[in-house]
């Protein structure tokens, strides 16, 4: 009986004190990391943080700037292109109205009209 | 940081290097204004066509000699047209001097169309055959139609 009383007693004031899992603490900074990165500014803070760290390393940056040369040509063989094709058809037009100005006095007004 | 803002300011860079060097080099044929002086409308039908030295000296010699004519063409035409505008103010009915003015205007387009053509004939003459044709189709276009649109739907 006192066996069972010191018993009763013991359990009435223990307390339960389970130790954390190992890796609680990394868990639970993954779980916030993982909210953190399902957001915009997650997205943002991850891209700047790539442009900050990753962009400067010598492969990325000669990408870049090989991406950068080419859309430069790009562009520019492009609006060469343009210009070009606007400057034969004004070159053709004057050729024309230097051997034919009858024909470009008679429909200047009437385009104009 | 430092880093990466030279990276980016290395690209601005070489983007915008590549873009006029690309852009400086296609326009390269494209001239304002021949070295020999000539027009440049000249100088594009050289580019155009491409003439031979030969060639172009041939059709600069033609057109040189054809614009006087082509002035006087032009002077005819404009004369016409200022007897009509003059009349057509002055009268309030009909009257045979009006019918004498668009008589005028009529020939003088005729002449001028015409002698546009045997210089056409002449020019396309002095390039190479299929050249000439394209010329000559260019030439049928501008009297047919009067407008440019379309003339130029073969590029070289």
């Amino acid at each position: 009986m006192q066996t069972d009383e010191k018993l009763q007693q013991t359990l009435r004031v223990w307390q339960p004190s389970p130790s954390a899992a190992p890796d609680f603490n990394h868990a639970v900074w993954r779980r916030v990391a993982a909210e953190e990165d399902r957001g915009l500014s997650g997205v943002l803070a991850r891209l700047g943080d790539w442009l900050v760290v990753q962009l400067p390393r010598p492969a990325y940056a000669s990408a870049l700037l090989l991406a950068t040369a080419l859309l430069g040509t790009a562009v520019a063989r492009l609006e060469a292109s343009h210009a070009r094709e606007h400057y034969r058809e004004q070159s053709a037009r004057r050729y024309l109205d230097s051997i034919d100005p009858i024909s470009m006095m008679e429909s200047t007004p009437r385009s104009t009209r | 940081m430092k880093k990466l803002f030279i990276v980016l300011g290395l690209a601005v860079a070489v983007g915008l290097v590549s873009y006029f060097c690309c852009y400086r080099h296609a326009m390269a044929s494209v001239v304002a204004v021949t070295p020999d002086g000539t027009d440049a409308e000249l100088a594009w039908l050289k580019h155009e066509f491409a003439l031979t030295p030969a060639q172009y000296e041939k059709i600069l010699a033609l057109h040189r000699a054809y614009q006087p004519v082509c002035a006087g063409h032009c002077a005819r035409y404009m004369a016409a047209r200022q007897r009509l505008e003059t009349l057509l103010k002055e009268q309030q009915g009909w009257s045979p001097d009006e019918g004498a003015a668009l008589d005028e205007i009529a020939r003088v387009r005729s002449e001028c169309h015409q002698a546009m053509l045997r210089y056409a004939y002449t020019v396309a003459a002095c390039m190479s055959p299929e050249e000439g044709r394209r010329y000559l189709q260019m030439i049928d276009t501008r009297l047919l139609s009067g407008e440019p649109a379309d003339m130029m739907a073969n590029p070289h």
